[in-house]
């Protein structure tokens, strides 16, 4: 589903990411774990299509994303670090947009996943940062793409509303959704993950399943 | 889901709930009808004498900053979109955005049309309908052209085959930086041909020579082959340009991060003022180019005096001016308010070093005038000159005040308009 060979991004004199090799597969729910300045979100930047590698490539399916970004695009919901909203819009309305670009007509299920209530009609410049990474995260999932990328999208989130959004993760990992959670909370990452990727420096450490969580605390 | 066009619905969302952008576009029309205004009367006498000439010329120019105009704007809309990171991270439906895009564009850039027509209202009225066909067909084509040439500079920043022209070029630019900076120009230069003719041809329809009446379409042509070229690389690289783009803020941020030193602009002048140099730190490192664009032009301005151009120099420090009265919120802008909240700092000591960074910056373009008005011994331009130059700093003053109580920016523009004012009294009182 995601194929990652000899993946590198430099800028300048900096290598970000150095030569990473893995595959994700359909049902995967992968922990990508890694320090701060690890090369995390510089990866995740490439495998959603916002950045170019520098070397390397990055299939979604059978698409490579440098080749055909519109097409790998229709495949990825994402959430970013920082999301970006429309503030002047209602969470609804931002959730008709979504629907509208990604050609779907599931705007109840975003308003599900978000679960704000009637917040949903109020502007989203109203919203505190929590709703509006919900909003964020009703976004990436209300057309139901195969494959999910969140990065520290559960940042900031009451604990009962991580327990809610990592529930509906796992009803959507168990339908064949590929997830890749890149998170600082492992404990999260216990409960759920499938795999972890432990990158640092940007080089990949460790790539193994979830029994290898201990370990990886440990270096962290 | 929308029924339309979901960019056209966002963006008309947009438009009415932020109450200020009408209001803004109300206050820069009123601004546009004035300097209007002012033009009209010394535009038809310099038309007086040889008229078919100047009136061609004059044309040309016209159409040619319009073009350049609406090609910069282009660059904004198709590359460095302020709301990508909101629809980027989603699939981006090409046609209908870049259509959306286009029709914002024209709806902002509109203002520039009706000066650029406002100006001519005092020529001959049989003149006017023919100038206003090569104006508005100069503006549409312009916008036509900039999307093609835009998109085709993503296309430029990548291929291989233009990398070594690219590198002839960049300078000390990355070298996809340096497809978006010549695009402006390729749209110009592509346009130019079309508007040396259509402008020739305004000219000759004036002189009664209906057959030439079909040139003055030219730009317009042009543009709408720019447009449908747009449309066509839409697909495949829209999306793109934020790639290109994240590549090349990657870029600078390593090689700004790299060199930051510690110097700042006058920080000497700040040494045991805390707040007033936390603000020069960021005038100098968010917005060097404001500091050495006011040397540059107030060099400029300083030869102009010196050639005995003191009126066009009075109207670029005119045009400063008024802008530069806006920058006090915009240096405000990247100041964290929690912080000057956390720290107890009153509203009153924020302005006060607001405005001595202010004083610094703009001294930038008073010092190369007023040192050449002082070596040439000019006394009488010491009052045309330092009066609106003392007035722009006091509408600063006035700018950073509203700026640090968060008002609204209408309040802004209207500073502008007094600076404005104030400049173009006193050109008018120079003669």
């Amino acid at each position: 589903m995601i194929e990652v060979k000899n993946l590198e991004k430099h800028y300048g004199r900096v290598h970000a990411v150095k030569g990473l090799n893995f595959t994700l597969n359909p049902g995967d729910f992968v922990g990508f774990i890694g320090g701060n300045g690890a090369g995390k979100s510089t990866t995740i930047k490439m495998l959603t299509g916002q950045l170019t590698p520098t070397a390397g490539s990055i299939r979604i399916g059978d698409v490579d994303i440098v080749d055909k970004p519109q097409v790998a695009r229709e495949k990825i919901g994402y959430v970013p670090e920082f999301p970006d909203l429309y503030t002047y819009l209602t969470g609804r309305e931002m959730l008709e947009f979504v629907c509208s670009v990604r050609q779907s007509d599931s705007v109840a299920r975003g308003i599900d996943i978000a679960g704000l209530g009637t917040d949903i009609d109020r502007l989203i410049r109203e919203y505190s940062q929590g709703m509006r990474r919900k909003m964020a995260i009703a976004c990436a999932l209300v057309a139901s793409p195969p494959i999910l990328i969140l990065d520290e999208a559960l940042n900031g989130l009451d604990p009962s509303s991580v327990k809610r959004i990592t529930n509906i993760l796992e009803l959507e990992r168990e339908k064949g959704t590929c997830i890749v959670l890149s998170t600082h909370v492992l404990d999260t990452l216990e409960k759920r993950a499938t795999r972890l990727l432990y990158i640092d420096k940007g080089e990949l450490i460790s790539d193994c399943g979830i029994d290898g969580l201990s370990d990886i605390r440990e270096r962290l | 889901m929308f029924s339309i066009n979901p960019y056209t619905a966002v963006a008309r969302y947009k438009r009415k709930r932020t109450p200020y952008i009408r209001l803004m576009w109300v206050m820069q029309l009123v601004l546009v009808i004035v300097v209007a205004f002012l033009l009209r009367e010394p535009l038809s006498i310099y038309l007086l004498s040889n008229t078919a000439h100047r009136l061609e010329q004059l044309l040309f120019r016209t159409g040619a900053v319009l073009v350049a105009f609406t090609a910069l704007q282009t660059y904004g809309g198709v590359v460095r979109h302020p709301e990508r990171s909101i629809f980027g991270v989603h699939p981006v439906l090409s046609t209908s955005f870049l259509k959306t895009v286009a029709v914002e564009q024209a709806r902002h850039s509109v203002l520039a049309v009706v000066l650029a027509i406002g100006v001519w209202s005092a020529v001959p009225p049989a003149w006017v309908p023919w100038i206003g066909t090569f104006i508005v067909f100069s503006w549409l084509g312009g916008i036509g052209a900039g999307y093609g040439v835009h998109l085709g500079s993503v296309w430029a920043a990548r291929t291989p085959m233009l990398h070594g022209l690219l590198d002839l070029i960049r300078g000390q630019n990355p070298r996809e930086q340096a497809a978006f900076i010549y695009a402006p120009g390729v749209a110009l230069g592509g346009m130019g041909l079309s508007l040396i003719l259509a402008s020739g041809a305004t000219r000759l329809v004036i002189d009664g020579r209906m057959s030439f009446a079909g040139w003055i379409v030219l730009p317009l042509v042009v543009g709408a082959g720019g447009w449908w070229i747009a449309m066509r690389l839409a697909d495949r690289y829209l999306i793109r340009a934020g790639m290109v783009l994240s590549d090349i803020d990657a870029h600078w941020g390593v090689l700004e991060h790299g060199e930051e030193d510690n110097s700042v602009y006058l920080e000497w002048l700040a040494q045991n003022n805390p707040q007033r140099l936390r603000l020069l730190r960021n005038s100098w490192r968010l917005h060097r180019w404001i500091t050495l664009g006011l040397w540059a032009m107030g060099c400029v301005m300083a030869l102009m005096i010196w050639v005995d151009s003191t009126s066009s120099a009075m109207l670029i420090g005119a045009v400063l001016g008024s802008v530069y009265t806006l920058y006090p919120r915009r240096l405000l802008a990247s100041e964290p308010q929690w912080l000057q909240w956390s720290l107890g700092i009153e509203d009153r000591f924020q302005w006060k070093s607001t405005s001595e960074v202010m004083a610094l910056v703009w001294m930038g373009l008073c010092i190369p005038c007023l040192s050449m008005i002082w070596l040439l011994g000019a006394e009488g331009l010491w009052l045309s000159f330092g009066i609106p130059m003392l007035g722009t700093m006091m509408v600063s003053l006035l700018n950073g005040w509203w700026a640090v109580k968060q008002k609204s920016p209408v309040l802004q523009m209207l500073g502008v308009m007094i600076a404005a004012m104030i400049w173009m009294t006193m050109w008018f009182w120079m003669g």
